[in-house]
């Protein structure tokens, strides 16, 4: 989705209209669960995250019109991510008393795995960035991390995954 | 062997371009030098060095996990922590058409050649390092800001506006702090790489206005652009006049900065200002042959030619021996060859994993409104 519509959507939201709601979630969940999913590295944790910020955005709409409002959902994405996480360290312990199906990881592919494996900042902007498609100066803005600093990570993760994809280590 | 290789490469490309540079005794110019290059023959080894970052996120060594920020608000209202966005200068008015443009990922390929190995960006505003340095005195740890030059590109890249600029800083004291404090002052499109050093700026100019105050005779002295020491231009008879102050003055026999050589080879002598004595006015007793014979001793072009094409060739080769081949057996016996991959379908196999929730998350999503 465009900025412009997603502008459109948040307008309507702010209206009480659900539908603009259905038709965010439409259009952007998949780019959300997986900012979120590969924060998390969990699906059930994803999946909350991105139920607590579609919730969020229909209880409390942004109230004045935004200058990029796909990169603030994104951001709002990992903020929810990373809240999520901050609250569920480790989920190793509730494994062993409920019926919580452990992190399919072996339903992960190679890039999954190479993914999982950086670093949550290098990580966090390679997902943006390609998933996202977000620009490099909105994940800078978004990070409150200088865009060098963002360009940087940016290349050391591809090449990092690159180098793993093709038979090394990471 | 690859590496090995990688390595070679990246000697005879940065040899090229460094000795370009080096030949001027001022640092380089802003020219831009960087051509675009394969991404499989400039892979120069990702220089494992962290440095400690004064952000929400401290980064650590790569074999650690990164902390997680610490939220001061325990609530889940993260949407409240966000900032509603203000204009940016940066960000042009919107149209339906750039919107289109903008979402598409930038390819791999269109990138910043030496970001690698010239480190992150600056967190400050200062593009010439060193005039702010020369204006504002330059602290005791820095010994040297050398601009090797700088890289633009073209209108279609997402970089369209943007210079980045390749610094070299040596310090006599290379520790994170002071690493901190260069970059707090660098724009956050210069990237730097910092080396160790061992005399600060502020010994070496003491230095090089003592030697000046000599006026040694027939020697140039300057202050090195792109190392820790003072420069002495000297011939092989008036070496032995120079004090070399435990090691810092580099003596340098036979070379005369910005000099002309005459039609037939002759080579003016130095004089006291560092300017060039015409050779009329030479009596003979300074000249020096080991410039002129430097000159006789060149190849001819027909020989650099030979080694151009050679160099050509064996780049050409190397990119072909760098590219790893996989190959795996199927159950009949049968060998493919597995292309290794490339930073280009990295990023498709990243946009391709895009992953999307349950089907029943909309739904619960809808009843809890």
């Amino acid at each position: 989705m465009t900025d412009i519509e997603i502008a459109e959507r948040l307008s309507r939201l702010r209206e009480g209209d659900k539908n603009a709601l259905c038709e965010l979630y439409d259009g952007m969940s998949p780019a959300i669960y997986t900012i979120a999913l590969r924060i998390t590295n969990d699906r059930a944790l994803a999946e909350d995250a991105v139920q607590e910020l579609f919730i969020k955005l229909m209880k409390t709409p942004p109230a004045a019109e935004l200058r990029k409002p796909r990169a603030y959902i994104f951001k709002a994405a990992r903020n929810a991510a990373l809240d999520i996480l901050r609250k569920n360290p480790s989920h190793d312990d509730i494994e062993e008393h409920c019926d919580i199906p452990a992190p399919q990881k072996e339903e992960y592919s190679d890039v999954a795995e190479a993914l999982n494996s950086l670093p949550e900042q290098q990580r966090s902007i390679v997902v943006m960035h390609i998933n996202a498609g977000l620009k490099f100066r909105e994940i800078a803005e978004i990070t409150d991390i200088p865009l060098g600093t963002v360009l940087w990570r940016y290349k050391k993760a591809i090449t990092a995954m690159k180098d793993a994809l093709n038979g090394g280590t990471l | 062997m690859t590496n090995k290789i990688n390595t070679i490469i990246i000697a005879a490309l940065l040899a090229v371009n460094f000795s370009t540079v080096s030949a001027q005794a001022a640092p380089a110019s802003t020219e831009v030098f960087a051509e675009d290059i394969a991404e499989e023959d400039v892979l120069p080894d990702i220089a494992d060095e962290e440095t400690q970052f004064d952000s929400e996120y401290t980064e650590v060594e790569v074999e650690d996990e990164d902390p997680l920020p610490d939220y001061e608000d325990d609530t889940m209202d993260f949407m409240q922590d966000i900032a509603i966005e203000e204009p940016s200068e940066d960000f042009a008015a919107s149209t339906p058409e750039e919107f289109e443009q903008d979402t598409a990922p930038t390819e791999p390929l269109d990138y910043p050649d030496y970001l690698e190995e010239y480190g992150q960006g600056g967190n400050g505003t200062e593009e010439v390092l060193e005039k702010y340095y020369g204006k504002f005195g330059y602290p005791e740890y820095i010994s040297y800001v050398y601009n090797i030059g700088a890289e633009s590109f073209s209108s279609e890249s997402e970089y369209a506006d943007m210079t980045f600029w390749y610094y070299t800083v040596a310090l006599t004291e290379n520790t994170p702090e002071n690493q901190q404090a260069v970059l707090d002052v660098a724009a956050e499109n210069c990237y730097i790489k910092f080396v160790d050093a061992k005399w600060s700026y502020n010994e070496r100019k003491a230095v090089y206005d003592e030697l000046c105050a000599m006026e040694l005779e027939g020697i140039q002295i300057e202050m090195s652009a792109n190392s820790h020491h003072v420069n002495a231009y000297a011939f092989e008879a008036n070496t032995d006049v120079i004090p070399e102050y435990d090691g810092m003055v580099e003596i340098i026999i036979g070379v005369i900065p910005n000099a002309e050589i005459g039609a037939d080879g002759a080579v003016p002598g130095l004089g006291l200002d560092g300017g060039v004595v015409p050779e009329a006015d030479l009596d003979g007793s300074t000249i020096t042959t080991g410039f002129v014979d430097d000159k006789k001793e060149q190849l001819p072009v027909w020989a650099w030619a030979g080694i151009a094409v050679i160099a050509f060739v064996a780049v050409g080769g190397a990119i072909v021996l760098i590219r790893k081949n996989r190959v795996s057996v199927n159950s009949d016996g049968s060998a493919e060859v597995a292309a290794s991959v490339t930073k280009k379908e990295v990023v498709e196999m990243i946009s391709d994993s895009t992953e999307k929730p349950s089907d029943e998350l909309k739904d619960k999503i809808m009843r809890g409104l």
